[in-house]
């Protein structure tokens, strides 16, 4: 991947090409954590990308690529989301005891995780369990201290225990 | 990481199949931002201005004719109105020929002529609130960088965060930036208005003819050269600015004068900070400021060395209108035999759409229709096979004069060096399509006159085949 940024904050479209090609499932991943609408998100990874493009040159450290594109999409994905605010569902409750055995865990999708968290718990565990992000880069991200990331990362994955195993904490 | 963790995210790492809007989305996304040529010729972007003029009279019969075609519709033309033109090439590195077209300055900061007006808070600031120096120019026949330094009173600065590693972008624009040399030539112009006026285009009739007109005038005026554009921070450190301007004309069928002296002009400053951001602000300022620069003689004594192609190994049809050797690239047009563009649209009848003078809300069904049809597999197919008319690569690995790995088409000197294409502030991959099928794309490849041989051999890939052509050394002007 630091190849590739290389080569596209030098000019290469091919590479810049290359780089969204690696990255799509996760931001749409991403995207789909703030935003419901399949067009909402549609227009925020496209907006990404076109912000992404026109400000590549001036990225210093093509290490912090990812984590600096997937910082433009929640932007982007907050701005679409204030304007749509009236039509998000802000929180939704599930069903306790989801896993019933080990098994289970298979037929679970990403929403079905995220159900029980608030937004704000939605977006930090999908960065710390999508792309493996510490809580320092994950506060980078989302501009928030890092403390505060931690301490919401232990809540949301104890919120996520207690919904998912129905209190009982697995120990497999 | 314990067990429930790595069950977590499992999950979160599940593959996922993306819709074909996605799809299309990402590939019409990046088609915009230059996947796809920049210099789409003009009569392209006429034809928005004509889809946009109202006309309610022709609803029944442009939905009757979308009926008609449903399924079916493509458009050339709709896939090139979406070409947007994005900043290009923002590397500060050059290759530069050892001849010299590098001219330093030691110069003073000007100050403005005038008072400087901050016109979001319409205030008033010092005439040194805002210190403009030109720092270095680079020039040949095809490029003009000028890098200025710039001082920005406290109560500018103050406004400003830079660091781009932790988002913080900043972008400063001379907005209406003329420079002009002692030949009256308009080198650039930001404000089309301010060049029309400078080189007397609109000849008092100006209140009687249409801005598009006098654009056009403009355009062909031997006087002007303002072509490709692209300007940027380079350093900033509390207040001192080290701006970037780089000017060609790749694409073009001009070459900058040989200046020997420099004007430049600026009235209104254009400060952005925090781009991309929620926090995002601009702040405007008009002025003064007047520049003026001696060319040194090693600048503008330059050459221009021209190359003739004698053979090529695909066809005769195929041939090269330009292949000149600066001091900073090699400049290549080329006419090549491509596809039969107009074959692979299976809907000629979105043509007349295209010509339809409609307004809204007609053209809100339109682009409903079109929106439909541009997620189909269809459409996708028939994008894919006009994306490769488009397409000049190349080898995939090939060590470069530098020693480096890099890929795409090359220039090959006598002495087995490649040079593959510009990495520096040219805009390269653009290109246009004749009637006749021809594509005729400009490419800037790093050769400089200081690498150049008597032969020289062109190597890429286009639709599939593998090209060579040959050239010789023709004519030094």
């Amino acid at each position: 991947m630091e190849k590739l940024v290389k080569a596209a904050m030098n000019g290469d479209k091919e590479a810049f090409a290359q780089i969204i090609e690696s990255l799509k499932i996760d931001l749409y991943k991403i995207a789909k954590v703030r935003l419901k609408d399949e067009e909402d998100i549609l227009d925020a990874i496209q907006d990404t990308i076109v912000s992404s493009y026109k400000s590549i040159k001036k990225l210093t450290n093509p290490e912090k690529f990812k984590k600096w594109i997937i910082k433009i999409l929640i932007n982007k994905c907050n701005n679409i989301y204030l304007q749509r605010k009236e039509k998000s569902i802000p929180f939704d409750e599930v069903s306790e005891n989801l896993i019933q055995n080990e098994n289970d865990y298979n037929n679970l999708e990403m929403e079905d995780v995220l159900k029980c968290l608030t937004e704000e718990e939605k977006m930090i565990i999908t960065l710390y369990y999508l792309e493996d992000y510490k809580s320092k880069e994950i506060s980078w991200i989302l501009d928030m201290n890092e403390n505060t990331v931690k301490t919401k990362i232990s809540r949301a994955k104890l919120k996520l225990k207690q919904k998912l195993e129905g209190g009982n904490f697995y120990n497999g | 990481m314990d067990k429930f963790d790595k069950k977590i995210s499992e999950i979160f790492k599940k593959e996922i199949k993306t819709s074909n809007s996605y799809e299309y989305t990402l590939k019409s996304t990046l088609n915009d931002i230059g996947i796809l040529p920049n210099n789409v010729e003009d009569s392209t972007y006429e034809k928005i201005n004509v889809v946009k003029k109202i006309n309610y009279r022709i609803i029944l019969s442009f939905v009757a004719c979308l009926i008609l075609c449903f399924g079916i519709i493509k458009s050339n033309d709709l896939s090139e109105l979406m070409y947007a033109k994005y900043d290009e090439s923002k590397n500060v590195e050059i290759a530069v020929a050892a001849t010299g077209i590098n001219a330093k300055f030691e110069n003073e900061f000007s100050v403005s002529n005038a008072e400087i007006v901050d016109l979001q808070n319409d205030s008033k600031l010092t005439q040194d609130s805002i210190k403009i120096a030109v720092k270095e120019i680079t020039m040949d026949d095809n490029l003009l960088r000028v890098i200025f330094n710039m001082q920005l009173a406290e109560e500018i600065s103050k406004n400003i965060k830079y660091a781009p590693e932790d988002f913080y972008y900043t972008d400063i624009k001379f907005e209406d930036l003329m420079i002009t040399d002692e030949n009256n030539n308009v080198l650039y112009s930001a404000d089309t208005n301010k060049a029309i006026e400078k080189l007397n285009i609109a000849e008092g009739n100006k209140q009687t003819r249409l801005q598009s007109t006098l654009e056009n005038e403009l355009k062909e005026n031997e006087k002007y050269f303002t072509g490709n554009e692209d300007y940027f921070i380079n350093k900033y450190d509390n207040g001192k600015v080290e701006l970037i301007y780089n000017l060609n004309l790749v694409g073009l069928d001009k070459y900058y004068p040989r200046s020997e002296k420099l004007e430049l002009d600026i009235s209104k400053i254009k400060i952005i900070t925090e781009e991309h951001t929620d926090e995002e602000k601009e702040y405007n300022y008009s002025g003064n400021w007047n520049l003026k620069i001696d060319i040194p003689e090693n600048v503008y004594s330059r050459k221009r060395v021209s190359y003739k192609e004698i053979s090529n190994n695909i066809g005769e049809e195929n041939k090269t209108l330009k292949f000149d050797v600066l001091q900073t690239c090699t400049e290549t047009k080329l006419s090549l035999k491509t596809i039969d563009r107009a074959s692979l649209n299976p809907a000629p009848c979105l043509t007349l759409i295209n010509s339809l003078e409609i307004g809204e809300p007609s053209t809100q069904i339109r682009d409903w229709f079109v929106d439909l049809f541009r997620a189909s597999e269809e459409y996708l197919k028939y994008e894919d096979d006009l994306l490769k008319s488009y397409l000049i690569s190349g080898e995939r690995h090939f060590e470069d004069y530098k020693g480096k790995n890099a890929s795409g088409p090359y220039l090959e000197n006598e002495n087995g060096q490649k040079f593959g294409l510009s990495r520096g502030p040219y805009s390269n991959g653009g290109g246009k399509f004749t009637d006749d099928n021809f594509y005729q794309p400009s490419l800037c490849f790093e050769l400089t006159q200081e690498q150049m041989t008597n032969k020289l051999t062109l190597h890429f890939i286009y639709l599939d085949k593998e090209y060579v052509f040959e050239y010789e050394k023709e004519s030094e002007v």
